[in-house]
Parts: structure tokens; C-alpha cells; sequence
């Protein structure tokens, strides 16, 4: 069974009208997403996340490098329907919410009475069903995103890409929409996310990409990017704060890192010390940190390969 | 049938102008024939060409705007990201454009045959001129979305007005039949030149190039299109 999306050596170019202004948006891009996993895609601003996802919808031709979406190349018109999107800062017509989810449910071909019965099923899931006879143009930013989102997944896609899915919402909004995610990757479904909200990624993404300059800075699975392999923390009692650099009590047990290198000296020195060891954690780290260390032009260690 | 739902809803974004072009069309031949018992051919004939030419510029610029503002609005990315192709996309916005031109041509021809009524001409002549007014115009749609799949809407219009004003400046230099190269002018012109006491006789290969010519457009502009981004580039 052939990836849900495949990257391949993707380059993109822009170029102003006369040519005269060049920007390299992505770099010998390379990423490949599995069917069936939720895969966070981050990266700072201008590091082209947006034109990737736009690349893989047909939207925009990448410069150089090829791409397919369930087996298909890029742009290839029938596959989209088989695919969801929502694009960031969803921009919609202004009709009621159940029109405009008819309207794109009929151009992926669907007829009534099924997309009679997947709009009721989606408007209801995204609890708009008390406003669906409103015109979207009155609703508010949240609202139109729940919008945005029920015309994405109209048409009950294999591949979700979403693009900033819950910038707009409120906090049950987001955990609504984490909880339909979770249960879309029950149901078999792909979803490539591209979010900032970090803490919602780490929540539910099975593998995380960071983007930098258009290149794959980081790829793994999440648990492996945010659990330091080169440093442990260790929690002891029973030994002076001050025996270790950097240490910390809380609650009565002192609290410090060391490398993974030197944890057996690190154990005797404890016992040494008439201590006892607590606890032994790889040092845990949270997106941000790599996020900031990637923006700040640091390459963070251990957590996955660099593509 | 998503040709038809893209060129449904082209024509409810531009209900705005539809609606305003209708009313004129309305207003206009009230005015005409408001108090007067009898109208003469010729004022009817004038009235046809001047919506005629109406019809021509106004497709002229709603072909040259289409893509640009839905671009503009964000709102082609929802569009284009179904299962819909550019050639479709295309299809849709032209199809849009001659619905509204249909609506229009058709209040025209009402009204045309409302101010003849007293008339022993037959309005049949009208409805052929209307039926070229819409060619033209849809040629004239053609030709600006056309250039406008690869140039902004303002050097789109300019760039079409030049397609169509070239042919018949060439034809008034060097004679001949140069303006049927670009067949919108002559097209225009049977409308203008037309009386209802003498019919202008409008050949068929003018109306045969004309087809031929949006066909060609047509293909055109959905393969240039489909090698073009659709969301923002660098400015």
C-alpha cells in the first residue's frame, strides 16, 4: 500500500512578476507520511510548512522534485477526493454553513442522499447544527474554522491535512477537535497537522517534523524527540543540594541532571554521599525548547534524525 | 456537474452586477419606449447595439477579474484543494460569465420585443443579433481569462483590448478580412450596423471561428492555469 504522502527531493522557488525577487521556500525537501499515523508538521514562520501542504494539494508546482498522495502524483484531481483539507485563515463563501459544506461536498462528487446525511453528521460533530442555516460572513473566526473543518472532513477522507486546525478556537473547541482527531486515527485515517499550538502536538502527534529553511531539521516520533538520549535527571534523597551542580530540592528530594555517559559514577556518588536514588528519567524536553534552539540556529542533540 | 456548481456559484458571487446589469437593461428600454405609441426599428436596433456593446465590456472585465479576485479572497484554495481540475475551474468561470450574459441578452431581447410590438417586423432578426452579442461577449470573456491566468487583471485587460482591437485596425489598414481573425469586432459591428429593415447578414464561418476560437481559449487557459500557483507568490 503506496505512503499517504511522499516528499521527494521537493524544491520550491518563488519569484516575484519580473523575476526579480527569488525566495527558496523549500530545500531538497524529503518526508514520507505513513497511513494511519497523526504527524505533526512545525516549524517557525517562513519555513514552508504552508507551501508544502499547498504542493502535496495540487495548489501550487513545486520547482524541482516530485511528490505523491496515496500513490498518485500531486495535483492529480480525482485523489483529492479522497483527501480532506483546511487550509490557515480558512476564507469561505458568504452563504449558511450548510450550503457552503453541500457545495464542497458536491465538488469532491458527492450526491445526495449521502451528502445530505455527512453534512447532519459533520455540522453535528463540529456542534454547528443550531447555526447551520446562518451565513457564514456573520460568524465568528472560531466558528469559521469549525466550518472550515466540517468541509474538510465532508467527504470522509483517508488523508486529513489541516493547516493551523484550531488557531481560532477556544479550549473545548481544541479539545473537541483532539478528540475527533484521535478518533480519525482510530478509524484508520492519516492526519498530517501543521500546528504552533506545540503542547497539542505533543498530545496526540505519533511522529513530528520540524521544518527549517524549507529542510527537514527534525523527524521522529515525538516520545524520541522530547526524551534527551545523551542526559538523564535524577531525583535522590538523603544527599546535600549542593553536592551536585545545578541541583534543586523540591519536596524534599534533591533534583539534578547528568549525562547518560557518566549515570553509573553519578549512582555512587550518590550512594556515596549515604543518598539514595529515586528516581532516573531521560531529561524530557518540550517542542518549544527545540523550537527555540532551532530558531536561535542551535541544533539540539539526540531526539531523531536530521533528513 | 462541477463545471455547473463553479459557474452556479460564480454567478451568485457577481449577483451584485447581474442584478445591476438586469435593471439597467430594464430601466433602459423603459426609458425608450416609456409614452412613446409606436417605435421605430431603428431605435431598437440602436438600443440592441448599445447593450451589445455593453455586453462585450462588461464580460471583458469580469473575465479579466474572475480568477484574480477569487485568489484574492483566499477563497479558490477551498475550491481547487476538491477533486475539481483547472480545465473544470476554467470551464466554470466561463460558464458563469455567459449565464449572466444569457440573463442579460435575454432581458434585452424582451424588451426588444416589447418596444417592436406595434412593429410589423418580426423580432426573430432581434434574437439572432443576441444570440451573436452573446458569442462575442463569451469570445471576449475568453480571451481576458485567457491572459489573465498569467498576467494581472489590469494588463489582462489592456493585453485584450489590444487581441480585439488589433484584427480590425489591421482590416482598416491593409483591407481584406483581417478582423475575422478575432471575430468579437465583426460580431459587434453585424450588431451595430444592423437594421431591421435591412438585415446585415452575418456569415456562418465568423460564428464557426468565433466557437472555435473559445474552444481553443478554453484549452488554453486551463493548461497555462495548470501550471500556475494559485495561492500568494512573493510580491
Amino acid at each position: 500500500m503506496p505512503a499517504a504522502l511522499e516528499f521527494e527531493h521537493l524544491t520550491k522557488q518563488y519569484r516575484s512578476f519580473l523575476r526579480r525577487n527569488r525566495v527558496l521556500a523549500l530545500d531538497d525537501f524529503s518526508l514520507t507520511i505513513e497511513r494511519g499515523e497523526i504527524f505533526g508538521f512545525l516549524g517557525p514562520n517562513g519555513a514552508g510548512k504552508t507551501t508544502a501542504i499547498h504542493i502535496a494539494m495540487g495548489l501550487m508546482r513545486a520547482t524541482r522534485g516530485f511528490g505523491q498522495m496515496l500513490g498518485k502524483p500531486f495535483g492529480h484531481a480525482s485523489t483529492r477526493a479522497r483527501v480532506g483539507f483546511l487550509a490557515e485563515n480558512v476564507a469561505l463563501y458568504h452563504r449558511s454553513a450548510v450550503r457552503l459544506v453541500r457545495f464542497y461536498g458536491a465538488l469532491n462528487g458527492m450526491r445526495d442522499p449521502e451528502l445530505r446525511q455527512r453534512t447532519t453528521e459533520v455540522l453535528q460533530q463540529l456542534e454547528l447544527t443550531n447555526d447551520a442555516g446562518r451565513n457564514a460572513a456573520k460568524f465568528s473566526r472560531g466558528m469559521l474554522q469549525r466550518v472550515g473543518l466540517a468541509q474538510a472532513l465532508v467527504n470522509d477522507p483517508e488523508v486529513l491535512l489541516l493547516d493551523e486546525p484550531t488557531s481560532a478556537l477556544d479550549p473545548l473547541g481544541r479539545v473537541a477537535v483532539r478528540e475527533m482527531l484521535l478518533s480519525a486515527r482510530k478509524a484508520g485515517k492519516t492526519i498530517f497537522l501543521s500546528s504552533h499550538l506545540l503542547s497539542e502536538i505533543e498530545l496526540i502527534c505519533d511522529r513530528v517534523a520540524i521544518l527549517h529553511r524549507g529542510r527537514v531539521a527534525r523527524l521522529g516520533r515525538t516520545r524520541d524527540l522530547l526524551e534527551s538520549r545523551d542526559r538523564i535527571e535524577v531525583v535522590a534523597r538523603g544527599i546535600e543540594r549542593n553536592a551536585f551542580a545545578g541541583a534543586v530540592t523540591e519536596d524534599g528530594v534533591v533534583r539534578f541532571e547528568a549525562l547518560v555517559s557518566a549515570q553509573r559514577a553519578t549512582i555512587e556518588q550518590v550512594w556515596s554521599l549515604g543518598g539514595e536514588i529515586v528516581r532516573l528519567n531521560p531529561v524530557r524536553r518540550s517542542l518549544e525548547d527545540i523550537f527555540v534552539e532551532l530558531a536561535d540556529g542551535d541544533a539540539p542533540s539526540g531526539g531523531g534524525a536530521a533528513a | 456537474m462541477k463545471v455547473l456548481l463553479i459557474a452556479g456559484n460564480f454567478v451568485r458571487e457577481q449577483r451584485l452586477l447581474a442584478i445591476l446589469l438586469l435593471l439597467y437593461a430594464l430601466a433602459s428600454a423603459l426609458l425608450f419606449g416609456y409614452g412613446e405609441a409606436r417605435v421605430s426599428p431603428e431605435d431598437v436596433s440602436a438600443f440592441v447595439e448599445q447593450q451589445s456593446v455593453y455586453a462585450v465590456l462588461f464580460s471583458l472585465f469580469s473575465g479579466a477579474w474572475a480568477i484574480q479576485n477569487e485568489r484574492k479572497t483566499r477563497r479558490i484554495i477551498a475550491v481547487l484543494s476538491k477533486a475539481v481540475t483547472r480545465r473544470q475551474y476554467i470551464a466554470g468561470l466561463l460558464a458563469g460569465i455567459v449565464a449572466i450574459f444569457l440573463g442579460y441578452c435575454l432581458i434585452i431581447g424582451l424588451a426588444g420585443t416589447w418596444l417592436m410590438r406595434y412593429s410589423v417586423w418580426r423580432p426573430l432578426e432581434l434574437w439572432t443579433l443576441l444570440g451573436c452579442t452573446i458569442i462575442a461577449a463569451l469570445l471576449a470573456a475568453s480571451i481576458s481569462v485567457f491572459y489573465s491566468t498569467f498576467l494581472p487583471p489590469l494588463m489582462a485587460m489592456g493585453a485584450t483590448g489590444i487581441t480585439l482591437g488589433l484584427p480590425a485596425a489591421l482590416e482598416q489598414v491593409i483591407g481584406g478580412r483581417a478582423a475575422e481573425i478575432v471575430p468579437v469586432y465583426v460580431l459587434v459591428r453585424a450588431v451595430a450596423k444592423t437594421s431591421f429593415r435591412a438585415p446585415r447578414a452575418i456569415g456562418w464561418y465568423t460564428i464557426a471561428i468565433a466557437v472555435l476560437e473559445i474552444l481553443v481559449l478554453w484549452t488554453a487557459s486551463a493548461w497555462i492555469f495548470e501550471k500556475r500557483d494559485v495561492t500568494v507568490a512573493v510580491e
